[in-house]
């Protein structure tokens, strides 16, 4: 039953609280019944699992036995990932690789093709931002398995370009050595165009006497876009940087199509490892710290970033 | 006269030399479309050749046909309408009532709440994947579609949007259809439902998108190849010993398609979303 119906239908009875503020409380309750539904799901499935993950991260338990299983264990899961654990740290490393050198690819390519659509007599700008859409759009599975294929020492395509230029064949994705590489070269391919989008938005925004002032005032290209143009962008900048940094962080599809997290565990992330850990080897607590270790990471990173860019602007 | 031109003709340069680099880069971003599609068209032997060859000789329709099969047909396209176009429907609902709710209206807690909503946005999804684990398996809905949907029913995202969107409503509106003795409800629906249409498209579209090509958390739910998703499908696929190679690329060429044909048709929402995306920074 619903309480709030019940009061209300108490409501006339009651001595006098007067219309019109039974209206307003009437009112009242339409806004709470309409953002129930929602914060009974931020409690129950968001908030919630996020302090039953903190209890699991300091058990021992597998995600297919019953809970009265799960032994408590204390903060030995994140000493066991941060000292012995000779797989956790290193995937944590490649995923911070990853995702730093895909922030710097989607920031300054992105940038450059967002200041070549700026151009005012460019056409087909609908074209050239759907185009660059699609990677984006398309699922990392089918993306990152094209990739693998293309990159492959034998059949791959990009090895038959190569070659044509005189180029001996790479192994990419067989040598530990270029495979963290292949996926960075990979991720950033797929996320590029949806930057360049973003930062196109940011440019049109700039209003475009800043641009005849500072041509008046006899500035040229090159100033302009580092006195005028960055700083103006700055805020949109940030926002990308760390959106980037944190999802880049959290990589897995594109890794588990194309590479599996090999060859020698030279590509194999965080968000990998984890899903490894617990629904393969069955071990929940194990994963579930490393899902809090990442946490922090993400956490601190956000405001770390937003800070100094904050700083900066000032 | 000369003196006019000659800026007019580095003017021309410039343009020619940035449509160059465009077609280049377009180039470079549609090649592996391009080539899915090249070496889904492949025979075994072709798709093997050492070095990697562009084209096919004679192309294999049929391998479309063998891979449809492998996938197992219409199947994981269904799941994945059912998830994604779901999701997407419940979650337009539960965003646009709560964010009338938080633009319109004053109740105790409603700050409050709406600052939680908001924090809930840094908390990556990965974190609650084994807490919702043991959730489905409680409540008995592991391994189905409705597993998969149940944690997405609400965006955080998607109630800050439209609560945005919600407050551009003039107050006025909302009061006239008081006195008209709209209730409540039927004012959230008839007054300020249908000014949010380009709000709901745009966060439909990227909902249905971003559920379209999700994988780690219905790898995780779905272990019954009659539920797997499209994602699932192709990449079971990829993952089989002794699956030729065209086949594995045909799978995932016709698991793209559908996207192509959704982003094609909804441009203008996807790139009005991404712009926007960057101005809130």
């Amino acid at each position: 039953m619903n309480p709030l119906a019940g009061r209300e239908a108490v409501a006339p009875n009651q001595p006098r609280p007067g219309r019109r503020i039974s209206i307003a409380q009437r009112r009242e309750r339409w806004g709470f019944l309409f953002v129930l539904p929602v914060t009974l799901f931020l409690l129950i499935v968001i908030l919630g699992p996020l302090l039953f993950g903190f209890w699991i991260s300091l058990h021992s338990w597998n995600p297919l036995a019953s809970l009265t299983e799960a032994k408590w264990v204390g903060w030995r899961n994140y000493e066991f990932l941060l000292t012995l654990d000779k797989r956790f740290l290193p995937s944590l490393i490649n995923s911070g690789y990853y995702a730093v050198a895909r922030v710097i690819g989607n920031v300054v390519i992105g940038l450059a093709l967002a200041m070549l659509m700026n151009y005012p007599k460019l056409k087909g700008l609908r074209f050239w931002r759907v185009a660059l859409f699609l990677p984006m759009a398309t699922s990392p599975v089918v993306l990152g398995h094209m990739w693998a294929n293309m990159f492959h020492k034998d059949f791959g395509i990009l090895n038959t370009i190569t070659g044509f230029l005189g180029f001996p064949a790479v192994g990419w994705m067989t040598n530990p050595d270029t495979a963290l590489i292949a996926v960075i070269i990979m991720g950033t391919y797929q996320f590029v165009g949806y930057y360049a989008i973003v930062f196109l938005a940011g440019l049109q925004g700039i209003p475009e006497e800043y641009a005849e002032a500072a041509s008046i005032d006899g500035a040229n290209g090159w100033q302009q876009f580092w006195y005028i143009t960055l700083p103006q962008l700055t805020p949109v900048i940030a926002f990308v940087t760390v959106m980037s940094t944190i999802s880049g962080l959290q990589v897995f599809d594109l890794v588990i199509s194309s590479t599996d997290g090999g060859p020698a565990d030279a590509t194999n992330t965080v968000v990998l490892q984890m899903y490894k850990t617990v629904f393969v080897n069955g071990r929940a607590g194990q994963g579930a710290a490393m899902a809090f270790i990442l946490f922090a990471i993400l956490m601190a990173l956000s405001v770390i970033q937003l800070r100094l860019l904050r700083e900066q602007r000032s | 006269m000369t003196r006019l031109n000659r800026p007019r003709l580095q003017s021309q340069a410039n343009l020619l030399l940035i449509y160059l680099i465009m077609i280049v880069v377009v180039t470079v971003i549609t090649f592996p479309y391009f080539y899915m599609i090249s070496m889904a068209l492949m025979t075994e032997a072709e798709s093997a050749a050492i070095p990697g060859r562009f084209l096919p000789a004679i192309p294999q329709w049929q391998n479309f046909q063998v891979a449809w099969g492998r996938i197992q047909g219409l199947r994981p396209y269904l799941n994945t309408l059912i998830v994604a176009g779901g999701v997407t429907l419940v979650q337009l609902f539960t965003s646009s009532l709560a964010g009338f709710g938080f633009a319109k209206y004053r109740f105790p807690g409603r700050d409050l709440v709406f600052l939680l909503l908001l924090g809930s946005m840094t908390i990556p999804l990965f974190i609650n994947i084994i807490p919702w684990f043991w959730m489905i398996n409680q409540i008995d809905i592991n391994n189905t579609l409705l597993g998969v949907m149940a944690p997405h029913f609400v965006t955080a995202f998607g109630v800050f949007m439209m609560r945005q969107f919600m407050l551009d409503i003039p107050d006025d509106l909302i009061d006239a259809a008081r006195m008209d003795g709209a209730s409540e409800f039927m004012i959230y629906r008839t007054v300020a439902l249908p000014l949010c249409g380009p709000a709901l498209a745009t966060l439909g579209a990227f909902a249905f998108l971003y559920h379209w090509n999700d994988l780690l958390w219905p790898l995780i739910v779905l272990s019954d190849r009659a539920n797997w998703t499209i994602n699932l499908a192709v990449l079971a696929l990829q993952g089989y010993m002794g699956v030729s190679r065209y086949l594995q690329i045909a799978g995932g060429a016709m698991s793209v398609i559908p996207v192509i044909i959704l982003v094609i048709v909804l441009q203008r929402y996807f790139v009005q979303g991404t712009a926007l995306s960057g101005i809130k920074g």
